[in-house]
């Protein structure tokens, strides 16, 4: 078996099975069937395998994560085929993989026109969440089954509330962004307070929510300067040194994928890290920066964001997570980063969510039925049992400081003395806008 | 404002000068001497960064000294693509140079979009940065200057870029070259008739201004990352130098690039949202007030 599979919790169990019944009215007359959750009496698995299109970034900066993501997703497909496949019954084909690069208009098309021959099950992936923002709804309208990995804008669902045929398995970028936040909080000797994002809607947001639930936790640090850059910049030279001159005693930046090792490897040259307190670097950060920067990363860094997603985070507790590390270094020579953890989680959700579906319909599922079935999971990952709460996960915060000390077989660092930041520390309550709840925030 | 702060801020203009005097400083001697306006020209600066990178990527296994590393920045790569240009002069340029300027535009504007999607066909479209081991930038590291400490290899560029500065000059006001290139920027047909092989001339002009905006994306390169998108920043920048400048002046090169590198500096350590706008709204003022930029008009070197 590829990875431990954990059982459902009872509550969970029941929850999902209230999902998929109020999908379906199949669902109910199916429960009170005895044949239910036997494999071998399944009728109606299709002959075909599930056809599903992977959608990420094969070029431009964010191909910092999506080779990784492509990767993770070729070598799980192949280990769930060599276990029979989907309920060890029904093999997965990647039929294409899009390139994101191609910007949303092609996106959209690709989309719909999916919809229209019929040829694809389901997609699942993308990284930017302005094309998750643009793609989702489509998606949705169009009624192809949508299994989102990586984006991570809160905005996804508080714009489009009822997407039926839309469930993402990542955090939202609350967890990244409040887990700063929560970080902070427990650091006595911070009184000022730089940030660095994206300019554009990611870097806005996290800054954003960052400094107002600062605000709200820790009123007596100011944040005294908050700067942007375009995404794919190649010098911050003058931001360097316009950081390391004010000397703040934490810099927090979302940068994220190529640009976040970039700034870093530039911010080392102009002595940024020798005058900042601590960097708390949120955007998706950990080993695929650390590998990128090889033995120049500063000690007064804090690294990673939404999700447990590090190589060696809980790797000797947790079988599956070991097995999932292990397989990916000897197939690509390289410990897996953010792009492969998120599209992990992402199958095992589809896994799950499928058994459970055809453990109570006796069926396989209808494509309304397939992603209420992911509704509410939750399964055992590195940080902890991943929890969906109705179609998106709510992920917690971990951070760690990068060192040379571990045994993985890399030259480069990798986090340590981690920190764990529950979800319901990160997340808003359910049903409460993001915003809304960053304003009046409680100190923990 | 305390003293460290201003040299931080200066040293980031000069070296962002630096690098802006590399992207333009052959563009406007193409357009002083041979009288084309080649669009194109910066899109050297970004092939110049791709080859910087992959030569530094490959060599790693052959050697990490630091003495060879530069002297593949600065003297192989550009000696490179001086021999590729000329055979580009005789092949793409050549029937550009007696067409209009409109024309020129256009036709180099399309030389861009080729060249870029050669580096994407051969790079990839995602950002390349140079590996540790054989990047000149960290082994270089950083030394104190008159009490800050700043990066040794930045500092490097700036001297390269000052030595081509006055390498230029000298060439222009004391070689046989320099002064047939004068005359050319004044009168082409009369040193034409003078019997002097211009075509020769024209390729070693072409040549040498493609080979500074090589070197300057090679020099570029191990402080920053190669990404498709460095090509066309550094075409838009290179022209807000030489309007600034004064088409085909050396010397308007040299001020415009200084002048564009510290606004850019000081906008972005006190207005950073608005750094870009700083640097084209000063153009627009140029342009305004000084229509043929501060040096326009007066030959390569006066």
């Amino acid at each position: 078996m590829p990875y431990k599979r954990s059982g459902l919790s009872r509550r969970g169990y029941l929850k999902g099975a209230a999902a998929v019944g109020a999908a379906t009215t199949l669902a109910g007359c199916a429960l009170l069937d005895d044949d239910i959750g036997d494999e071998g009496d399944v009728d109606g698995i299709p002959d075909e395998p599930f056809r599903i299109a992977h959608l990420t970034f094969e070029s431009g900066p964010p191909a910092f994560y999506g080779e990784e993501a492509a990767n993770a997703v070729d070598m799980l497909v192949d280990q769930i085929n060599d276990d029979g496949g989907l309920i060890g019954e029904r093999e997965i084909e990647i039929v294409d993989r899009i390139d994101e690069d191609a910007g949303p208009d092609s996106l959209i098309s690709d989309v719909q026109s999916m919809a229209q021959e019929g040829d694809v099950d389901m997609m699942m992936g993308i990284i930017s969440s302005a094309h998750a923002l643009a793609v989702a709804p489509e998606a949705n309208d169009q009624q192809l089954p949508f299994l989102v990995t990586i984006p991570g804008t809160y905005q996804l669902y508080e714009e489009n509330p009822d997407m039926d045929y839309v469930v993402r398995t990542c955090g939202t970028n609350a967890a990244g962004a409040i887990g700063g936040v929560r970080m902070v909080e427990q650091m006595d000797d911070v009184e000022t307070v730089m940030t660095h994002d994206h300019d554009y809607a990611w870097g806005h947001d996290h800054q954003e929510m960052f400094t107002s639930a600062l605000e709200q936790v820790r009123p007596d640090i100011e944040v005294i300067d908050s700067r942007y850059t375009d995404l794919g910049e190649t010098d911050y030279s003058a931001h360097v040194s316009a950081i390391a001159d004010a000397e703040p005693d934490l810099l927090f930046s979302s940068l994220w994928g190529g640009d976040t090792a970039t700034f870093v490897s530039q911010g080392v040259d102009g002595g940024m890290f020798d005058a900042v307190g601590e960097a708390l670097l949120v955007g998706d950060t950990g080993a695929p920066l650390l590998r990128n920067l090889g033995p120049d990363m500063p000690e007064n860094v804090w690294l990673g964001g939404r999700g447990g997603y590090q190589p060696n985070y809980r790797y000797d507790e947790d079988d599956g997570h070991q097995a999932f590390v292990d397989d990916y270094y000897d197939q690509y020579d390289q410990l897996p980063g953010w792009g492969a953890y998120h599209e992990w989680v992402a199958l095992q959700a589809l896994e799950q969510g499928i058994e459970r579906a055809v453990s109570i319909i006796g069926d396989w599922p209808n494509d309304e039925q397939l992603m209420a079935s992911m509704h509410d999971l939750s399964f055992e990952t590195p940080h902890g049992q991943h929890t969906m709460r109705g179609p998106q996960a709510a992920a917690p915060a971990v951070f760690g400081r990068p060192t040379d000390d571990h045994d993985f077989p890399v030259d480069h660092q990798l986090p340590t003395d981690f920190e764990f930041i529950a979800a319901a520390d990160v997340n808003p309550p359910e049903d409460v806008p993001t915003m809304d709840w960053v304003d009046e925030i409680e100190p923990l | 404002m305390p003293i460290g702060t201003f040299l931080g801020i200066a040293f980031d203009g000069l070296y962002f000068a630096a690098l802006l005097f590399f992207a333009s400083i052959g563009l406007t001697l193409v357009f002083g001497i041979l009288n084309l306006l080649n669009m194109a020209h910066a899109a050297f600066y970004g092939f110049g960064a791709y080859l910087a990178v992959w030569t530094l990527n490959n060599i790693g296994d052959v050697t990490t000294s630091t003495v060879v590393l530069l002297a593949i920045l600065v003297l192989a790569i550009p000696i490179v693509v001086f021999v590729l240009s000329a055979a580009l002069d005789k092949s793409v340029f050549a029937p550009l140079y007696d067409i209009e300027p409109v024309y020129q535009l256009l036709a180099t504007f399309g030389v861009i979009l080729m060249l870029d999607d050669i580096i994407k066909f051969i790079w990839g479209a995602s950002p390349i940065s140079v590996d540790a081991a054989t990047d000149p930038s960290r082994q270089l590291g950083s030394i104190e200057l008159l009490g800050s400490s700043v990066s040794a290899y930045r500092s490097f560029v700036i001297l390269i870029a000052v030595l081509c500065a006055v390498g230029l000059y000298l060439m222009f006001v004391k070689t046989k070259l320099g002064k047939i290139s004068q005359a050319m920027s004044e009168d082409y047909e009369m040193v034409q008739m003078l019997g002097i092989n211009v075509n020769r001339v024209r390729v070693l002009i072409f040549s040498i201004s493609v080979a500074l905006a090589a070197l300057g994306g090679a020099l570029f390169v191990p402080f920053a990352v190669a990404a498709p998108s460095v090509t066309l920043d550094y075409v838009l920048l290179s022209f807000a130098v030489i309007v600034i400048g004064g088409l085909g002046s050396l010397k308007g090169v040299v001020v415009a690039a200084l002048l564009i590198g510290m606004v850019r500096s000081l906008g972005i350590a006190f207005f950073p949202a608005i750094e870009l706008a700083i640097v084209f709204a000063l153009m627009a003022v140029v342009i305004i007030f000084r229509p043929e930029g501060f040096f326009g008009h007066r030959g390569v070197v006066e």
